[in-house]
C-alpha cells in the first residue's frame, strides 16, 4: 500500500475521531463510524483480499443504515450526556489520545513486525478513540457506539495480521447484533419517554 | 446430519422462531422448555460418529461441520458439557416461567445455550471469544427489555466483553507465532499479559468485577445468575482449552502464581465486600465474584489436579446461584427492592423462599453437609500445600460471606409478624425452590454421586486429567 495514501487515511482518522469528540449527538456519531469504515475497508484492500474487504465494508455500512434508520424513525430524541466536561475538554483530550497512539504503534511495531507502522497507528488510534468515548458518554447510544469505533481500530489490526473470512464474518455478526440491540434500546428507551 | 447442526443450528433457528412468540408467553416458554429437554435427552441417548441401525435404515451423526475453511466439532466426549448446558437452560426456562417478567428470555435462554456449545465446538478454539461476545449482546437486550433503576452495570459488562474479546483474538494470532515450547521470554511475557487482560475482562477477574455487583443490584437476577453463571461456564471451558492445547503454558510457574494470586484477591475481596452490602442483590453479585474466585484458584492449582476442582464446583454452584436467585426474584417482585430496609421480615411470609435463599447462601459459603462443601473443603486441603496465603484467603472470603448470609438470615425474619405458609402463593416457584434444596441436600450428603459427572466433563481435555 503506498505510503502517502496509508498516512492520508491515518490523518482521516484522526479528524474523525476529533470530530466524535466535538460532536456528541447521534448524526455526528454515526457518519463519523461510517467513514472509519470506509478507511477501513481500504486499509483491508490493501493488506488482505478484495472479499474480505468488501464483506466487511458491507457488514459495517449495514450496521450504520440500522442504527441510522432507527435514529431517524424515533420520537421523541433521546437525550445526548457528556460527562466529563466540555466540547474542549473532549477534543483535546482526544488529541493528545491520538499523540499516544502514534507513540503506542511505534513500540508495537517493533513486535508486530508484519505490519507498517502507520497500518498499526490506524487501528490503535481509533481503538484508543473509542476507549476514551466510552469513558466520556453513558447514554446506552453513546457506549454502543464507541464499542463499535473500538471494534472498527481492531479490525484494521487484526484482518492485517489474519486472513479469515470466518472472522470477518463473525465479528461481522457481532457488529451487527450490536447494531440491533442498539436499535432495539432506542426504541424502548423513546417508548417510555412518550407520555 | 452433524452434531452442530443438531446441537447448535437447530437450537439457534427454533430460539429465533420463539422470538415471534414472544406475546405468547405459555407458548413461548413450553416451545423453550420442550426445545432444552429434547437437546438433553438427544445428548444423553444419540451417538456421535456411530452408525446406528434401525429397521432397515442406517443414520451417522457427524461429528464435523465445515464452515468457510474452519470447522464446528462436537465429539462423543463434548456430549456431556452439551447435556449439562442445555440441562441448566431447561432449569433456568421454568423458573423464569414461574416467575420473570421477561417475554424475551423463552427465546433468548436457549440461543444463549446454543452458543455456549458453539464456543465449546468451534476450532480454532480462540474464535470462542466472538460467540461469547454475541451471547453478550443478546444479554444486553435481555436487559433492556425490562424497566430497570439504570443500565449502567450492563454497559459496563458489554464494554469489558468487548476488550476481553479483543484481547483474546490478539493473543491468538500472537499464540500462533510461536512454538510448542517457546524460548523468547518477552515474546512469553507479552503474551501472558495479553491473555491475561482478555480473560480478567471476560471474567470479571479483580481489578475488572465492578459490573457485577451493579448488575446484579439492577437486573432481574434469576436471568442475571444464567447469563453469568453460562458465560462464566465458557469462559473456563475456553481456558481449559488454551491450557490444554498449550503445554508451556499449562506449565507455567508465572501464570500459575497469578491464577492463583488473582483468585486469592477475588474470594477475600468478593467475601468481605459481601459483608457491607446493603442489598441482597449486591450480595449475589459477590458472591459470584467470590466462586470466581475459586474456580480461578482451581485452575492455578491445574498441575496438580486442580481441573477435577475445578469441574467438581460447576453443578454445586449452578444450583445454588438457581435457587438463590429464584427467591430472591420472588422477593423483588412482591417488595420492589432488595435492600435490607425494604425487607425487614419478608421471610416469614414465603418460608419456603427463605430457605432457598438460606440454603443458597450457606452452600455457596461452604457449610457442611451443603453441596459446596465436599469441593472448598478439597480445594482448601489442595492449596494449603502449595499456595498457604491462598488458604488464608479462602478462610477470610469465606468468613466475610457467611456474616452476609447472617445478615440476610436476620433480615428477612426481623419483624413481628407470625410466620406464614410454608409453601408460598406461587406454588410453581416453590415447588422448585424446594427440589432445588433437596438436590443441593442430596449432593452435599453423597458426594460421589456428581463426581463421575465432573470427570466426564473433563474427556475432551486429554491433558488436564
Amino acid at each position: 500500500m503506498p505510503v502517502f495514501l496509508l498516512a492520508f487515511l491515518v490523518v482521516l482518522l484522526a479528524v474523525g475521531c476529533l470530530f466524535v469528540a466535538y460532536r456528541s449527538d447521534w448524526r455526528g456519531m454515526v457518519t463519523a463510524l461510517a467513514l472509519f469504515y470506509f478507511v477501513q475497508f481500504v486499509i483491508v484492500l490493501y493488506s488482505s483480499s478484495p472479499l474480505m474487504a468488501l464483506v466487511d465494508l458491507a457488514l459495517g455500512w449495514g450496521s450504520v443504515g440500522i442504527i441510522a434508520f432507527t435514529f431517524l424513525n424515533i420520537k421523541p430524541r433521546l437525550p445526548e450526556q457528556a460527562v466529563a466536561g466540555g466540547v474542549s475538554f473532549r477534543v483535546i483530550s482526544s488529541f493528545f489520545f491520538i499523540l499516544s497512539g502514534f507513540a503506542l504503534s511505534f513500540t508495537a511495531s517493533y513486535w508486530i513486525t508484519q505490519l507498517p507502522f502507520l497500518h498499526l497507528a490506524a487501528g490503535i488510534i481509533l481503538m484508543l478513540a473509542g476507549v476514551l468515548n466510552l469513558n466520556f458518554y453513558h447514554q446506552p447510544w453513546q457506549v454502543i457506539l464507541s464499542i463499535l469505533i473500538v471494534l472498527a481500530g481492531f479490525e484494521i489490526i487484526e484482518y492485517g495480521l489474519e486472513n479469515s473470512l470466518l472472522l470477518v464474518l463473525l465479528i461481522g455478526l457481532v457488529k451487527g447484533s450490536l447494531s440491533l440491540a442498539l436499535a432495539f434500546i432506542i426504541r424502548r428507551e423513546a417508548g417510555r419517554m412518550t407520555p | 446430519m452433524s452434531a452442530p447442526i443438531l446441537w447448535i443450528l437447530l437450537p439457534l433457528v427454533v430460539s429465533i422462531a420463539l422470538i415471534g412468540l414472544r406475546n405468547h408467553r405459555r407458548i413461548a416458554y413450553f416451545g423453550s422448555i420442550i426445545l432444552c429437554l429434547v437437546m438433553v435427552l438427544l445428548a444423553v441417548t444419540l451417538p456421535v460418529d456411530t452408525v446406528i441401525q434401525s429397521g432397515r435404515a442406517s443414520y451417522k451423526i457427524s461429528s464435523t461441520l465445515g464452515v468457510l475453511g474452519r470447522e464446528m466439532v462436537i465429539q462423543s466426549q463434548d456430549l456431556v458439557i452439551v447435556a449439562l448446558v442445555y440441562a441448566v437452560a431447561a432449569f433456568w426456562m421454568i423458573g423464569a416461567y414461574t416467575t420473570s417478567r421477561s417475554s424475551l428470555f423463552p427465546a433468548f435462554g436457549p440461543a444463549i445455550g446454543a452458543l455456549i456449545v458453539a464456543s465449546i465446538a468451534v476450532q480454532p478454539f480462540l474464535y470462542a471469544a466472538v460467540l461469547l461476545e454475541l451471547i453478550a449482546i443478546i444479554a444486553l437486550a435481555l436487559f433492556f427489555e425490562l424497566p430497570g433503576i439504570s443500565n449502567t452495570g450492563v454497559l459496563r459488562f458489554i464494554t469489558f466483553q468487548t476488550l476481553g474479546m479483543i484481547f483474546l483474538l490478539f493473543c491468538g494470532w500472537l499464540l500462533s507465532g510461536i512454538d510448542t515450547a517457546p524460548s523468547d521470554l518477552a515474546a512469553m511475557s507479552r503474551i501472558l499479559l495479553i491473555l491475561g487482560l482478555g480473560f480478567g475482562f471476560l471474567l470479571a477477574l479483580f481489578p475488572f468485577y465492578a459490573w457485577v455487583p451493579m448488575m446484579a443490584e439492577q437486573e432481574d437476577t434469576f436471568l442475571f445468575g444464567y447469563v453469568v453463571l453460562m458465560m462464566q461456564t465458557g469462559i473456563l471451558f475456553l481456558g481449559m482449552h488454551f491450557l490444554e492445547n498449550y503445554a508451556w503454558l499449562r506449565n507455567s510457574a508465572e501464570l500459575q502464581q497469578g491464577l492463583l494470586i488473582s483468585g486469592s484477591v477475588m474470594v477475600a475481596t468478593g467475601g468481605i465486600w459481601s459483608a457491607f452490602q446493603k442489598d441482597l442483590g449486591r450480595i449475589y453479585g459477590y458472591a459470584l465474584i467470590m466462586e470466581n474466585g475459586f474456580s480461578i484458584i482451581a485452575m492455578g492449582l491445574v498441575s496438580t489436579g486442580g481441573s477435577l476442582l475445578l469441574t467438581g464446583m460447576l453443578l454445586p454452584r449452578i444450583l445454588a446461584f438457581g435457587i438463590w436467585g429464584l427467591s430472591l426474584l420472588n422477593y423483588q417482585g412482591r417488595h420492589n427492592s432488595l435492600k435490607v430496609d425494604a425487607l425487614q421480615g419478608a421471610g416469614k411470609s414465603s418460608v419456603v423462599f427463605l430457605l432457598g435463599l438460606l440454603i443458597a447462601q450457606f452452600s455457596v459459603g461452604g457449610l457442611p453437609l451443603l453441596a459446596g462443601f465436599p469441593q472448598r473443603l478439597a480445594l482448601l486441603q489442595a492449596v494449603t500445600v502449595s499456595a498457604p496465603l491462598a488458604g488464608w484467603a479462602i478462610l477470610i472470603g469465606s468468613g466475610g460471606f457467611w456474616i452476609a448470609a447472617w445478615m440476610s438470615l436476620t433480615t428477612l425474619v426481623r419483624s413481628e409478624d407470625k410466620w406464614g405458609k410454608f409453601m408460598a402463593a406461587n406454588l410453581r416457584a416453590s415447588l422448585l425452590v424446594l427440589v432445588g434444596v433437596v438436590f443441593v441436600l442430596i449432593l452435599g450428603l453423597f458426594p460421589a454421586f456428581y463426581s463421575n459427572l465432573a470427570r466426564n466433563l473433563l474427556l475432551p481435555f486429554i491433558h488436564l486429567q
